[in-house]
């Protein structure tokens, strides 16, 4: 479904991303793991097109997308849940939901009911400011939007920063739900071990280029990804 | 997107809002022609229904949109130039040409708007205000000067365009009050209205739901500029005679302290902002050298007390209140309707 061939970004002299390739088959869940700078938000942000790569090519569904537009990126089906959540905090929740459903014709009553019964406490809090959401919260409040639009394929930006364990358990089983409904995810994260439960395939991103992949079960049991990023 | 939220259909709703701004011009006219209001009210009045239509559009791109431009007065001036030169040369009809020259008026700004939207857009917070700002300066110089460098009066710099015609009246400048309201409320309601909105809260999240930023920060500062215009153009056609001094940096402030004083945000608060503060000066002209001392008073006092602006972004809306009554009827009724919001 995506196919990533040999991206370079930089931010103006700092080569930020080296040489990556990538790819993302249809329904699975793959993850993307490294420690802070590596550049995993980076990869995340040139395919949502609000980075570019200075060469190769980001194929999605078939079209290259390197040089599309952040918008029309999101209208060929490749949602983005940005980091730290960034939702329309002075908007209500459903206003937040609604707006990610900006580019389909018209708010799909069937999707709205999909987001509530994923995340029944929206459903409690639809009417309320999103900014008064606690954490957790937002954090599914940003998911649920990026499904308002219907995504192929979703790409999630560390959905478990900043939140409390118990929160982080409930994000990733929702991922791994939203998996078996038929969303193929991507997902960035910090957290490699929950992230490696839940993945069918991984990378490790180091200082910009790839130096593992493999099933989530073998980078969970390799030795160097034990060590970097397991605690031993 | 967002569907009419209560019971009014929408239609009725803008047929009851020209019902009841017909009334008001009745009243108004009534009031001017019987000679209650005398010409001094009159000329507070057009400069009211012009400083609504300054604050109003500048609120588009200030509470709507979420920048802070610092060249308003230069869009006015832009406008008003434009109109006022036309007027002048135009060999038609005042009821043809005032029309016309407002919407040249408007046009010519929004071009400004689009040429300057460009580059300043691409940047945020002060940068913006101090691009905005530049702009509005270099509009007033190259007024003030550019007839030296074209080698004919085009402008008549600082010896001033004199003898416009003195076309704006109360009527027309209140339609036009109405009319620019209208066309605003409209958009910030439509899904337009909500892109505008989604940018001001969080760029990135509007852009990774599809909304086209540039597009419509570009649209929103443009659609500002061109009413800005028509506020020149009515203000040209009020004062007869344009001097690019009073279109200075001040006035740009002023305008933006109608809009953070009336509420970022709401189209009301800058209306009512917008008559207080030209009202207030006025009233207070008997304590003459302690005016602007009441004034900045009434500002620091209301920043304190009131960080949001009077209205925060509260927006009046009759169908509102008919449909909170509405909704109580119903419920007394026990017919309250689930999945409405």
């Amino acid at each position: 479904m995506l196919e990533v061939n040999n991206i370079n970004v930089y931010y103006g002299p700092i080569h930020a991303i080296k040489d990556i390739s990538f790819e993302v088959k249809t329904g699975e869940t793959v993850a993307l793991i490294g420690a802070n700078g590596a550049g995993k938000s980076t990869v995340l942000k040139t395919m949502s097109g609000l980075l570019r790569s200075k060469t190769g090519s980001i194929v999605f569904d078939g079209k290259d997308i390197k040089k599309a537009e952040a918008h029309k990126i999101v209208r060929s089906g490749l949602a983005q849940v940005p980091e730290g959540r960034r939702i329309f905090l002075q908007m209500t929740v459903l206003e937040n939901l609604e707006m990610g459903a900006y580019t389909q014709k018209a708010v799909s009553a069937e999707e709205l009911e999909n987001i509530f019964t994923l995340f029944p406490r929206l459903k409690e809090r639809r009417k309320q400011i999103a900014g008064t959401l606690s954490g957790g919260e937002q954090q599914m409040l940003a998911m649920g939007r990026a499904l308002m639009s219907k995504p192929k394929l979703l790409m999630l930006d560390e959905p478990s920063m900043g939140l409390a364990p118990l929160f982080v358990e409930q994000i990733f089983e929702i991922i791994k739900s939203l998996n078996r409904a038929g969303t193929t995810i991507l997902l960035v994260e910090q957290n490699a071990g929950k992230a490696l439960e839940i993945a069918d395939r991984a990378y490790v991103l180091e200082t910009g280029e790839i130096t593992l992949s493999g099933t989530g079960k073998e980078l969970s049991q390799s030795d160097e990804v034990r060590k970097a990023y397991l605690g031993g | 997107m967002v569907k009419n939220k209560k019971g009014v259909p929408r239609l009725l709703s803008y047929a009851i809002n020209t019902l009841l701004f017909v009334v008001f011009l009745v009243i108004l006219n009534s009031l001017i022609n019987s000679g209650i209001f005398s010409s001094y009210y009159v000329k507070i009045l057009m400069l009211i229904a012009i400083n609504i239509i300054l604050a109003v559009s500048l609120n588009l791109a200030t509470g709507f949109l979420g920048q802070l431009p610092l060249g308003h007065a230069g869009f006015m001036a832009v406008g008003a130039y434009s109109s006022a030169i036309f007027m002048k040369a135009t060999t038609l009809p005042n009821i043809a040409a005032f029309p016309i020259g407002l919407i040249l008026g408007g046009i010519v700004a929004a071009i400004f708007g689009f040429i300057i939207g460009i580059p300043a857009l691409r940047l945020r917070g002060d940068y913006l205000a101090i691009i905005t700002l530049g702009f509005g300066e270099i509009i007033r110089v190259v007024l003030l000067n550019i007839d030296s460098v074209l080698g004919f009066n085009f402008t008549y710099g600082a010896s001033s365009l004199k003898n416009i015609p003195k076309t704006t009246t109360v009527t027309n400048a209140f339609i036009c009050v109405f009319i620019v309201f209208y066309i605003i409320h409209t958009t910030i309601k439509s899904k337009h209205g909500r892109a505008v909105l989604s940018i001001r809260e969080n760029e990135i999240a509007a852009e990774s739901c599809g909304v086209n930023t540039t597009y419509y920060k570009t649209m929103a500062f443009v659609m500002s500029a061109f009413f800005a215009g028509v506020a020149g153009s009515l203000y040209a056609g009020y004062v007869g005679i344009l001097n690019p001094s009073g279109f200075a940096f001040m006035k740009s402030i002023e305008i933006l302290v109608m809009v953070v004083l009336g509420g970022m945000g709401s189209l009301i608060g800058s209306a009512i902002s917008a008559t207080v503060l030209t009202v207030l000066p006025e009233l207070l002209r008997s304590f003459s050298e302690y005016r602007m001392v009441a004034y900045s008073l009434l500002l620091i006092v209301v920043m304190i007390f009131k960080p949001s602006g009077l209205m925060g972004t509260y927006d009046f809306s009759l169908s509102r209140i008919i449909g909170k009554s509405g909704d109580k009827i119903s419920s007394l009724l026990g017919g309250r309707k689930e999945g409405e919001r």
